[in-house]
């Protein structure tokens, strides 16, 4: 994402954070519309298996991605932490469904990386960048990369 | 049916009062949003039911208002043929007046866009080919102008437009004697007794005028079933009346807007799914007990027997791959289905002795399959070109939906017309009729028109003589059905009982100025007799250059089959062996035989021809 390449030449930026199984990762705040808990869904039959189902966001008719499925981990466990980032893709609504929700971290430069070939499960290709906090490393996925 | 996104990057202009209107309203609406907070929060319930009015109110209105936002006028349209009538006048020296009624008549902008342009072909196939030249008009006594007139209105949630013409149109039945000519209709079958609008329908018949020479007037309405096709999929419907010498009348009726549709509700288990009111036909419910009469198996497909017509059904869960469900009466409980077919009923009435379960847990008597719930529902839908039974749970209610289009990663699920938010906010999805039948029809190979089927247990026995041949199916008694090739029918007539004579121990009816004699199977054969009826069918067989009727019962289909003869079980002289189609057992006729049976005389004159 802009973002993640603009933090590696100066800007500062802020990032949501959240776990897919025991992966930290990390989504620019800037593309998410909203964070919520997870309403009655929709099934879809004879979706992408990677698609949860359709909800109603005020009005809208939002997809909701298992985002475990999409990036060929383990699917999303059903459980109370468990919540669903709204983000804006192509003017389109989409929900990215998560085990839980972390932080806000502020990327700074400096400390963002070029990613490796993997973060836990998850592939390389998928981050933007690695970030190093204190004690953990943050996974920075790039919507452009995922879908 | 069409998204309202799929012109998200056209323009519409609006007035400014109209904002305004709307940016009153969005204060309103923020106004009421306050008071509800508040409301909740002081737990006052009779400001909760002010306040649940007023935001009703509001709600209402903004709906109104940018419903109104979307409108346009016909003016723009109107003006724009008016145009084009005076050039194509111009160029072809006609004479071409147009009145125009109604321009002030607004309409959705998708929808006004998408019949911009089946309403100029037709005017321009209507002056090009509809009207006269001035002095083939002044020989026939017209007017040297010409008139065109266009009218628009709107009347009860619809905009009805009519284009009338005072060219030379066409004649219905001539259009219904080329069709039969070219075997575009197959059924002769009551074209005799069909009106005047119905034959009218035939001009939408893709194909008709593949030879534009072929019959007076055929030039204008040639490619006319697409227009058709074009109106439909804004959910528009299409009228054609014409009179050879007289011109043409042409009404459309639109539907106000795209993206509020009526809708049914049908149920799968928990979840719903709306079927548009256009593509509904009715909804049938059969009782769990009279399943097995109803419901015939073809193929691999269940078909319903409706007033005479073979309808497919689909069966929606099986079509979206759900894993069937059901309430247990006893315990309350969702349990998978059990059952493998919907044809899988053992009601009282029709038992089957029950098989052996050898040793395993034998079912119960309250078995649900023997239960009154298992009634089946169906909603018979119906689309340019399908028309089936889509097989549901539940029927619910009918109501207004808002149709919202479905997130493009789920762009590639069939089946899926758009998505609906309910009443308690869940979304529904609203089921395309037309994709459902393309995607079972691949399954079952099930056509509405056509059904090839061969019996497989059959093989055994018999002579195989497996090739593809068209036949007619009758009944005598109800019980038995026959089938004589087709290509031996000359016509099937509706006659009532009355018009039967006996004159010398024969049966003959009164028939075009001269008499046909009639006969029954069972005067030749060893079958069923007919039973006393107000109406019969009359299959007209043309034997040694003379007409012979042969009295049946409806119903009569005629289809193509794959047969396997079975010359020994039920073969006797008159009938050339048995067949199994459609799964059940069919005479094959040899109707010469029965003729040389019957009527003797018929042979006589012209003894060993043919």
């Amino acid at each position: 994402m802009d973002n993640a390449r603009n933090s590696r030449k100066g800007g500062k930026s802020e990032y949501a954070t959240f776990f897919l199984k025991n992966a930290l990762c990390g989504i620019a705040l800037s593309s998410i519309q909203e964070i919520s808990k997870p309403s009655r869904l929709t099934v879809v039959h004879q979706s992408p298996d990677y698609v949860m189902g359709v909800i109603n966001l005020r009005g809208k008719i939002v997809t909701i991605i298992d985002t475990g499925k999409l990036l060929g981990l383990t699917p999303i466990k059903r459980s109370d932490d468990m919540r669903n980032i709204i983000v804006n893709l192509d003017e389109e609504f989409v929900g990215l469904m998560v085990d839980r929700i972390g932080n806000v971290i502020t990327v700074e430069p400096a400390q963002a990386d070029m990613p490796p070939a993997n973060i836990g499960d998850v592939p390389g290709r998928c981050f933007d960048a690695v970030y190093k906090t204190n004690n953990e490393v943050v996974g920075l996925l790039s919507l452009d990369s995922i879908f | 049916m069409q998204t309202p996104n799929a012109s998200t990057n056209t323009n519409v202009s609006i007035q400014i009062s109209s904002l305004e209107a709307l940016m009153n309203l969005a204060g309103e609406l923020v106004l009421g949003r306050n008071q509800l907070l508040q409301a909740i929060g002081s737990d006052d319930k009779r400001l909760l039911e002010t306040t649940s009015q007023r935001i009703d109110m509001v709600t209402s209105e903004i709906q109104e208002q940018i419903m109104r936002t979307r409108m346009q006028s016909m003016g723009t349209l109107f003006d724009k043929i008016s145009h084009i009538i005076e050039e194509l006048a111009r160029q072809s020296g006609k004479q071409v007046g147009l009145s125009t009624t109604g321009k002030a008549v607004e309409l959705d902008k998708t929808i006004l866009e998408a019949i911009g342009h089946p309403l100029i072909w037709m005017i321009r196939k209507a002056v090009n080919h509809g009207i006269e030249s001035p002095d083939i008009r002044n020989k026939l006594k017209k007017p040297e102008q010409a008139s065109i007139e266009l009218n628009a209105c709107s009347e009860a949630g619809q905009v009805n437009l009519e284009i009338i013409d005072d060219g030379k149109g066409i004649d219905p039945d001539t259009m219904v004697a080329h069709a039969v000519e070219t075997g575009l209709i197959s059924e002769k079958e009551g074209l005799d007794a069909i009106t005047e609008p119905e034959k009218m329908r035939f001009v939408f018949l893709p194909g008709l005028f593949a030879d534009q020479n072929a019959m007076d007037g055929s030039s204008q309405f040639a490619g006319i079933h697409e227009i058709k096709a074009c109106l439909e999929k804004v959910g528009g419907t299409i009228d054609i009346n014409s009179t050879l010498g007289h011109g043409t009348h042409v009404r459309i009726k639109l539907p106000l807007t795209l993206s509020i549709i009526p809708s049914q509700i049908v149920k799968l288990g928990e979840e719903r799914f709306a079927v548009p009111q256009v593509n509904l036909s009715e909804l049938l419910r059969i009782p769990a007990n009279q399943v097995k009469n109803t419901i015939e198996k073809v193929g691999g497909a269940s078909v319903i027997r409706l007033r005479g017509e073979l309808l497919p059904l689909i069966d929606l869960a099986g079509v979206l791959g759900v894993a069937r469900s059901f309430i247990h009466p006893q315990d309350g409980l969702r349990h998978p289905e059990r059952r493998r077919t919907i044809l899988d009923r053992r009601s009282k009435d029709h038992s089957t002795p029950e098989p052996d379960y050898g040793g395993r847990e034998r079912r119960l008597d309250q078995d649900r399959r023997y239960h009154a719930e298992s009634a089946l529902n169906i909603a018979v839908v119906s689309t340019g070109k399908y028309k089936y039974g889509l097989v549901v749970d539940t029927l619910n209610d009918a109501e207004e939906i808002v149709v919202k289009p479905l997130g493009k990663h789920l762009k590639e699920c069939r089946g899926f017309a758009g998505a609906t938010i309910m009443g308690d906010g869940k979304v529904a999805l609203i089921l395309d009729v037309a994709r459902i039948g393309e995607i079972s029809n691949l399954k079952t190979e099930h056509n509405n028109k056509q059904f090839e089927t061969i019996s497989g247990s059959q093989k055994a026995q018999g002579v195989e003589n497996a090739f593809l041949q068209s036949y007619l199916f009758f009944c005598n008694s109800e019980m038995e059905r026959f089938a004589v090739p087709l290509e031996m029918v000359e016509r099937i007539e509706k006659i009532e009982a009355t018009r039967i004579e006996t004159v010398g121990g024969n049966r003959v009816l009164k028939y075009r100025g001269g008499t046909l004699p009639l006969i029954a199977l069972e005067d030749a054969i060893r079958v069923a007799p007919i039973p006393e009826r107000n109406h019969y069918q009359v299959i007209c067989f043309k034997i040694n250059g003379r007409e012979i009727g042969v009295l049946s019962t409806p119903p009569i289909d005629a289809a193509q089959v794959k047969l396997t003869l079975d010359t020994k079980t039920l073969k006797q002289p008159g009938v050339m062996g048995s067949a199994v189609l459609m799964d059940k057992t069919t005479l094959i006729l040899d109707i010469r035989q029965i003729v040389k049976t019957v009527k003797p005389d018929f042979f006589n004159e012209v003894c060993g021809n043919g």
